[in-house]
């Protein structure tokens, strides 16, 4: 009799270690779809088995097992950070590029070529008023051209610097956030599944705004380093980032009125920029403080829009200022055609205009010689448009070739962006699919183990059935008294 | 993030979008026709393509500018050819009047005519095509010449110093002239030399010129090696006296072999000096009688483009200061340094060895005809800067106000024989006055006025010749750059629409295939 007794009392723990594995079953199929989630495994641990010894055997659950692979889950993070930098240098640079129109003849080369067209038909009637107001409208577009692309370059280069702010802004939010999932991991939750999933997810988030580094505790917390050294969590303690426009403090701004870089700054105002390789805040700041200066100029270059702009305006003003208005007596000299701002290097494309004291009457047509030539300085003025000397070049290429080069720039880099991020996009499907493999919940598996464990829980149920008909045999064999 | 899905879907998902971005860029270069519509489409043909651009832009405004040009210069051609026929209608005239039998009334009849012909030809030198005058040069808003009979080539330049010196560019930068004006095909001049100050007119018969007495002439001139030479000429008038083309007669007999030719000018009467090279001269006070010139006098050949020193103010005619210039003919420039103490003849040694040494061969250094500067003359342009000038130095030699840069001046000269308006001119004079000798004397210069305007008229022809060219290499390279732009922007349209069906239809199997993946899990079959 105590034997069936003990049987029974097994097999009401079998039943309950089954029950708690179809929980975990059901656990793992209701969270699918759930970010960071990977699946929980049921195991059952035999209990001792020997009745002789009074030992009645049976089942326990066991401690269920998570299929987290950390290898997999940095491989992701990785390629989801480098994805990151790519999608924001693509984004932005995509954006860049359309100030650059080649598609054709508009923008600073359509009003190039429009006023070196300009200087050409002036060339033929060099004292007519209506050919010289079209030169000085043609100048007026170019200056227009060039203040609207540097215009649109500057609200790109403000566009950027918000969308870095929005960056370190959810950097520091999904910190704070793991600081506090941290607190509840130390508090006692470290094997929450539920838990572990967020702090994943949130990891994996933050990895595509940073190249970050995410290590586990032995308290079983999180601590989690940007660009490898700038801490962002350790402990239930988060430690935020800040940016500073600004040049830094050992680096003077070498070019008077440049606009000075954007700079990452740690907890205790580090600067930490420089080891800040990857994810989209590493894209921002390549395009803010890379791409962007190289063309609007900055604090250390003047940028190649500016000098396209400077070479046009001074090679245009020195031709017509080198040659004569009229012969006279006595000959009147020619005036710039162009103004800029000359104190700052990184204006010039905002600042170019034409010269308000021009009027047709004064651009200076005549090349004094010898030998003088009445169109002379119009139709050097008119070859800038494919000149053959240094006058009218700009590192060996001409004016529109210039821009061309300048365009190429910005192209090269969006084009390589983009052809990266198409297979960065691959590359990160892939290395989901990898850790889905190992970690994720496939619905076939849980329907097998459900299965599995139903048919146990049937069986064990059916074997305290029929226990409990020899237990009710058993009784009834005894006499009833009375 | 993690999604627990099916794991090929993100695969599926990146590899649908990367079609699809591949489509679009592919329906783009179908729907535009061009392969660049951004930067980013061939960065590394960028620069190619704004340079084709912009030579498509400069070539097409080069064919533009040819036209107006070919316009102009082909009215020019027919301009002289009416003034070839007209000249020649005047050389008719003149050989009829020539013949001893016309009468003085028919003499008139004719003078009617060739004052017509002079009017008509005035009318020829203002010529305008759609409002400008082609023969005014670089000043087109202004007429050139009107009538003036009291000249004695009967016309007036109506524009001080007239140049046409404008150009046109072919569609590969070289430049060319493109126009003459009315004085160098109507009123050619040949280079002179006057007295500056002399007011002594030799034409007056009344007067005898040094009687008793000579004079000399001083000529500092260039020989036809290119070597500085001087001649002096002495004109005497023996016991008597002579007449003005007596002086003039001893001054050729004298100036034999220099290129210098002497004469009287037809409007004061002074004597005046021509020669195609560069030259000096000077006069010194006559010995007695009349003086021939008002002396002392120079004059430099203002055929030439020439600039004069200020005068070597130092002890015995020689430099005061040293001084230092530059004299540049846009090509070469000669750097000369003068030390105090130098004399002119040294200065003008000197300054020929520089431009020498500088490969300038077109200007030349004389001494005036007084010996007390220096005349720098040339066949070409040229400037001169004074370095001692720009420094502030005590004597500088070129300066002129405010400036140490002297750019050498127009030129000047007398009418040339083949001059059309005075040959004209001088047959109407002589058809007005029945001077028979003038008449005959005309037949001559008409005939060289003719010549002249032939060759006038074939300059016109090679520029229409050159501009026609042109035209021809702008259409030419026209199709050449239109060639290399479509090669570079234009998408070739069979092959990205092959390209773009190839996708398509790989998008759809994806798509269909993807379909078609089974939906179902254990769970489905589970009672």
């Amino acid at each position: 009799m105590s034997g069936l007794l003990t049987a029974l009392q097994s097999s009401a723990g079998a039943m309950q270690a089954f029950e708690q594995a179809l929980e975990t079953i059901g656990n793992n199929v209701s969270n699918s779809s759930t970010p960071g989630y990977a699946a929980q495994t049921p195991t059952l641990d035999a209990l001792p088995f020997n009745p002789n010894e009074g030992l009645p055997g049976g089942v326990t659950a066991g401690v269920v097992q998570s299929a987290r692979d950390e290898f997999s889950e940095q491989n992701v993070r990785q390629n989801v950070s480098t994805l990151g930098t790519l999608e924001a240098t693509s984004q932005n640079l995509s954006s860049i590029q359309t100030g650059f129109p080649v598609s054709s003849n508009s923008g600073i080369a359509g009003a190039l070529n429009s006023l070196f067209q300009n200087f050409s038909a002036w060339s033929v009637t060099p004292t007519s008023v209506a050919s010289q107001q079209t030169v000085i409208d043609g100048a007026q577009s170019v200056a227009q051209a060039f203040q609207q692309a540097y215009a649109g370059l500057t609200q790109a280069s403000n566009n950027t610097d918000q969308q870095i702010q929005q960056t370190v802004s959810q950097i520091n939010g999904y910190a704070s956030q793991l600081a506090a999932d941290n607190q509840q991991i130390q508090n006692g939750d470290r094997n929450d599944a539920g838990l572990d999933a967020q702090i994943h997810s949130t990891l994996e988030n933050l990895s595509e705004l940073g190249d970050i580094t995410a290590t586990q505790q032995s308290d079983g917390s999180w601590k989690v380093l940007l660009g490898g050294q700038t801490p962002l969590v350790i402990g239930s303690q988060a430690y935020s980032i800040s940016i500073s426009v600004s040049t830094p403090p050992g680096a003077p701004a070498t070019v008077a009125g440049g606009n000075p870089p954007t700079r990452i700054l740690d907890f205790q105002g580090n600067d930490v920029t420089a080891n800040i390789s990857d994810g989209k805040l590493a894209g921002y700041l390549q395009v803010r403080n890379n791409v962007l200066p190289s063309i609007i100029g900055g604090a250390y270059q003047q940028g190649s829009l500016n000098q396209l702009a400077q070479g046009v305006a001074d090679t245009v003003n020195n031709l017509l200022t080198a040659g004569n208005i009229s012969n006279g007596p006595p000959p009147v000299p020619g005036i710039p055609l162009f103004t800029y701002n000359a104190a700052a290097p990184t204006s010039v494309a905002s600042t170019i205009g034409v010269n308000s004291a021009v009027t047709p009457g004064q651009l200076a047509a005549i090349q004094p010689g010898p030998p003088q030539v009445s169109n002379g300085i119009a139709l050097q003025l008119a070859n800038l448009a494919n000149p053959t000397s240094a006058t009218g070049q700009i590192n060996g290429l001409s004016f529109t070739e210039f821009y061309g080069s300048i365009a190429a720039q910005v192209g090269q880099q969006t084009s390589d962006a983009q052809s990266q991020l198409q297979v960065q996009q691959q590359t990160v499907a892939q290395a989901q699919s990898l850790r889905s493999q190992i970690s994720g919940v496939s619905l076939n598996e849980e329907a097998a183990r459900l299965v599995e464990f139903q048919n146990a829980y049937q069986a064990t149920a059916r074997t305290v059935t029929v226990l409990d008909t020899l237990t009710q045999d058993t009784i009834n064999i005894l006499p009833v008294t009375g | 993030m993690i999604q627990n899905l099916n794991p090929a879907a993100s695969i599926f998902v990146a590899n649908v979008n990367q079609a699809t971005n591949l489509i679009t860029q592919l329906t783009n270069e179908v729907t535009s026709g061009l392969k660049i519509s951004q930067p980013s489409d061939d960065p590394g043909d960028m620069v190619t393509l704004m340079d084709i651009r912009s030579q498509i832009d400069a070539n097409q405004q080069a064919s533009n500018n040819l036209a107006p040009v070919l316009n102009n210069t082909q009215a020019a051609d027919q301009t002289l050819q009416s003034a070839v026929n007209l000249v020649s209608q005047a050389t008719n005239a003149a050989t009829q009047a020539a013949n001893s039998l016309t009468s003085a009334s028919q003499d008139q009849v004719l003078a009617q005519q060739v004052s017509n012909i002079l009017q008509q030809l005035v009318g020829l030198a203002n010529t305008q095509v759609n409002g400008q005058f082609i023969f005014s040069g670089d000043q087109p808003q202004s007429a050139s010449y009107t009538l003036n009979t009291a000249s004695p080539t009967g016309v007036s330049g109506l524009i001080a110093n007239p140049q046409a010196t404008q150009q046109i560019a072919d569609s590969n930068g070289a430049t060319f002239p493109v126009a003459l004006t009315a004085q160098q095909i109507f009123d050619h001049q040949t280079g002179g030399a006057s007295f500056v100050g002399n007011a002594v007119s030799l034409n007056n018969p009344a007067i005898t010129f040094l009687t008793g007495g000579t004079q000399t002439y001083t000529f500092n001139y260039v020989d036809a090696t290119g070597n500085t030479q001087s001649r002096n000429v002495v004109v005497n008038g023996g016991a008597t006296g002579i007449n003005g083309t007596t002086v003039v007669s001893q001054l050729n007999a004298g100036l034999g072999g220099t290129g210098i030719t002497a004469s009287i000018n037809a409007t004061n009467g002074t004597v005046q000096f021509t020669s195609s090279g560069a030259f000096t001269a000077g006069v010194a006070a006559a010995t007695a009688g009349t003086s021939t010139v008002t002396a002392p006098a120079n004059a430099v050949n203002v055929a030439q483009f020439n600039v004069q020193s200020a005068a070597f103010s130092g002890a015995g005619t020689t430099l005061s200061g040293a001084d230092t210039f530059t004299i540049s003919d846009g090509t070469n420039t000669a750097n000369v340094s003068l030390g105090a103490g130098v004399t002119v003849a040294t200065a003008v040694t000197s300054i020929n060895t520089a431009l020498k040494a500088a490969g300038i061969t077109d200007v030349s250094a004389l001494a005036t005809g007084d010996g007390t500067a220096v005349s720098l003359q040339g066949a070409k342009n040229f400037t001169v800067v004074d370095t001692t000038a720009a420094a502030g130095g005590a004597s500088p030699l070129f300066t002129t106000a405010g400036n140490v840069a002297v750019t050498a001046g127009s030129t000047t000269g007398a009418a040339a024989p083949d001059n059309v308006f005075a040959a004209v001119n001088t047959l109407l004079v002589g058809l007005q006055t029945n001077n028979q000798a003038a008449i005959t004397s005309s037949i001559s210069s008409l005939q060289l006025a003719g010549n002249y305007l032939d060759a006038q008229q074939a300059f016109y022809g090679s520029v229409e010749n050159r501009v026609q060219n042109a035209q021809t290499l702008a259409s030419q390279q026209s199709v050449q750059l239109q060639t290399q732009l479509s090669q570079v922007q234009d998408a070739d349209i069979a092959q990205v629409a092959v390209e773009l069906t190839q996708e398509q239809t790989q998008l759809q199997a994806a798509m269909t295939a993807e379909g078609q993946l089974p939906r179902t899990s254990l769970f489905n079959f589970l009672g």
